[in-house]
């Protein structure tokens, strides 16, 4: 329920902030296919998590697994996050990778389960993203003032 | 026969440098409106607006006028043959500057 919801909520915010200012543009959908393999890779990585919760009897990820999953939960996000950084030429998104590592790092150092550490991850990553985007979105508001509708007929 | 392919013009419809910047946005969108195209190519409205209708009059653009709520929306679209056009002048200055590559 929370992407169609999300997904209004983005097109409403365009329609008023973004679409007056610096316009509307609409890119070719990815195909099906490329969806196909993100949504199989997605699939895997939850299956893959639940079952090896469910086989090795730790459901909250404690100990020396939870700390492998951790690291490798950290290191991938980061990495997801500084490669998306590097394509789009983001800093902020930089930013975001910097402090998931920085937060798997404290949870690694705290012996935090894994479970606890995606927590401090997610809140990190949450708490970067709302400062940055306040900021971008300020800087954007300011540079750019909502144009009126064209002239061409 | 010149290894420039110099027998041949570039489609003077395309090349003005105007018309190639909406031409090369466009060429990458479904469909844009026009302070988007404003935005990005850097045009006045009068110069973009006059283009456009020039770019729609060869029936490379498709321009279209909706309503989103109670706000007008002009979009313009690259048609099928303004994208074979657009392909043929991307083919033109590439194998014109891969032959001086080899020079």
């Amino acid at each position: 329920m929370g992407f169609p919801v999300s997904a209004k909520v983005v097109r409403w915010v365009k329609d008023r902030i973004t679409h007056p200012r610096t316009g509307y543009v609409k890119y070719p959908e990815r195909s099906g296919k490329r969806r196909g393999v993100g949504a199989a890779i997605a699939l895997v990585m939850g299956v893959g998590i639940a079952l090896a919760a469910v086989l090795l009897d730790n459901e909250n990820f404690e100990g020396t697994l939870g700390y492998a999953a951790t690291a490798a939960a950290g290191g991938a996000l980061a990495a997801a996050l500084a490669v998306r950084a590097h394509k789009m030429s983001m800093t902020r998104f930089y930013l975001s990778a910097l402090t998931v590592a920085g937060g798997a790092a404290w949870s690694f150092a705290q012996g935090l389960s894994f479970i606890g550490a995606l927590g401090v991850m997610w809140l990190a990553l949450g708490c970067v993203s709302v400062i940055t985007g306040t900021i971008a979105l300020a800087a954007y508001l300011r540079k750019n003032t909502p144009q009126g509708e064209p002239l061409h007929e | 026969m010149s290894d420039f392919g110099f027998a041949v013009d570039p489609n003077r419809m395309i090349h003005e440098p105007a018309r190639l910047k909406i031409m090369a946005v466009l060429s990458v969108a479904d469909e844009a409106d026009f302070t988007y195209l404003m935005h990005e190519t850097e045009l006045t409205r009068g110069n973009l607006s006059v283009q456009m209708s020039r770019l729609e009059e060869a029936g490379y653009l498709k321009i279209s006028k909706r309503f989103v709520g109670k706000t007008p929306r002009t979009t313009a679209s690259i048609t099928s043959a303004g994208r074979a056009a657009f392909v043929e002048y991307r083919r033109y200055f590439t194998s014109l500057l891969n032959a001086t590559d080899k020079k």
